[in-house]
């Protein structure tokens, strides 16, 4: 049947074959991976995030501003040198996996594998449990799982684990609104500032600010965290995006909070946005702001 | 006119008074270390326990665990904004200076002046630095609570700056718009 066929057809469906071989993927894989990453989240500074700060510092005219980024940078060498945690808040760990849909998992569950890992990492960094068993009761789980974890079925035979551990100092600054549909992008941006401005010195700044517009309500949280993934040279193929994160950018470090809310600038290093189509009535907006500890890893398994 | 700062800890009332916002401090001796769960077990008891707050800096901070071999694993302070329904059982227990993150309301700001009870802010996110001008680290009270017991932290030259002082001088009344 398939010799039939035109050859530009017949390699079409070998590629296809080859994408739809099954892998299997042991889920202790999985549980490495996890634990891999929270550690080299947690003790490795980001060095773009360094060099961004670095050069922030060279500019600040604020002697404060100038010393607490300073303290920053030294920071990430104490955390090198004695193999300690860049914060003592370790994070409450967030997961995203994009399985492609031709891997086959075993040797156990997906997400008992991921919890295994904060687990493993925790105990052996001496990372800080900061895990509560129940939201009202509270009651420390003692080995900071569980993780929130986010999968996504994907074409192929990939998978990709990316780990962003999060302190609750910045966690608790995040807000998500629903705008009128013809607020546009100022709406958006007045939106951000304005909650930078009030809870932004609580966040830990120099902060990178996370936007997630459109979509549903959760969809918009769910870019926001997402956007504070991205690697902080991330160029956003959307013009209009990226004029809209220039524009809270500019506004936010025009605010005079500045590094740990002691004035002078910079009070954020960079904004980051995404944005998903929305319905015909509604202009979901939500911000989530990352401390100076920009946590984030990825691996391919 | 800004400059560096030694202090010991505990401050004398006399000594706390004289801190100027803007103030880059080192501190040495020793620092109380509370936060959420263990300030709401202090405060929520009918005896007072809040006591053990006389003359102390009172420092907002739950640390990750210590390795074995070093007196401190990573600390830190943290968002002393979530702390603001305790200032007033603070301030009544005596606390002589509090060691914090971020900004407060008015209010809360308002009643630290009142009470001659400077805030000091070091720096979030720095918590390795930190870790090493710890000396010793024991837990005071509430072990149950793993890293939100009580502890009393002996530090040496630990860095901090004077946010907000008993005159009502303030490095957040710099921002834009106030």
């Amino acid at each position: 049947m398939l010799g039939l066929l035109p050859a530009v057809i017949v390699t079409d469906v070998k590629e296809l074959a080859r994408d739809s071989e099954m892998r299997e993927v042991r889920v202790e894989r999985i549980t490495e991976a996890v634990a891999e990453l929270c550690g080299r989240a947690n003790l490795e500074a980001d060095p773009r995030l360094l060099e961004l700060v670095r050069k922030r510092r060279r500019e600040a005219k604020d002697r404060t501003a100038r010393a607490v980024l300073g303290m920053i940078l030294k920071n990430a060498a104490a955390a090198r040198e004695e193999r300690l945690p860049l914060c003592q808040d370790t994070g409450m760990v967030v997961v995203w996996l994009d399985l492609g849909r031709e891997v086959r998992l075993t040797g156990g569950e997906l997400e008992e594998a991921v919890n295994e890992g904060v687990r493993r990492s925790w105990r052996e960094n001496y990372f800080r449990p900061s895990v509560v068993r129940d939201p009202l009761a509270r009651g420390n789980t003692g080995d900071n799982t569980p993780a929130v974890i986010h999968t996504r079925i994907v074409p192929g035979s990939g998978l990709r684990v990316r780990v962003g551990p999060k302190g609750f100092g910045s966690e608790n600054a995040a807000a998500a609104a629903m705008l009128p549909p013809g607020a546009g992008a100022s709406g958006v941006a007045k939106f951000v500032v304005e909650r930078v401005e009030a809870v932004g010195a609580n966040a830990c700044p120099p902060l990178v600010i996370g936007v997630g517009v459109g979509g549903t309500l959760e969809k918009a949280a769910l870019l926001a965290r997402e956007a504070l993934l991205l690697p902080l040279d991330y160029r956003n193929p959307s013009a209009r995006l990226r004029k809209l994160e220039k524009n809270i950018l500019d506004r936010v470090n025009r605010l005079g909070i500045g590094p740990q809310g002691l004035g002078g600038a910079p009070t954020a290093l960079a904004v980051r946005a995404l944005s998903y189509p929305t319905h015909i009535a509604g202009l979901p907006a939500a911000v989530n702001l990352s401390c100076h500890v920009y946590r984030h890893r990825e691996k391919r398994l | 006119m800004v400059m560096t700062k030694k202090i010991g800890s505990p401050l004398l009332k006399k000594d706390a008074v004289k801190l100027r916002a803007g103030d880059r401090l080192l501190i040495s001796g020793e620092l109380l270390a509370v936060r959420d769960a263990s300030l709401r077990k202090i405060f929520s008891a009918k005896s007072g326990p809040a006591r053990i707050f006389r003359g102390k800096t009172v420092f907002f901070a739950g640390p990750a665990p210590a390795p074995p071999g070093k007196a401190s694993g990573s600390i830190g302070p943290t968002t002393t904004a979530r702390m603001t329904e305790y200032l007033p059982g603070l301030i009544r227990a005596g606390a002589r200076a509090l060691i914090g993150k971020g900004d407060l309301s008015p209010q809360a700001k308002r009643l630290l002046v009142e009470a001659s009870v400077p805030y000091l802010v070091a720096v979030g996110g720095a918590a390795a630095l930190l870790a090493r001008t710890v000396v010793s680290s024991r837990i005071a009270a509430f072990p149950e609570l793993g890293p939100e017991a009580v502890r009393r932290i002996r530090v040496r030259d630990f860095p901090a700056f004077t946010a907000l002082d008993s005159r009502g001088g303030s490095l957040f009344a710099r921002r834009a718009g106030r």
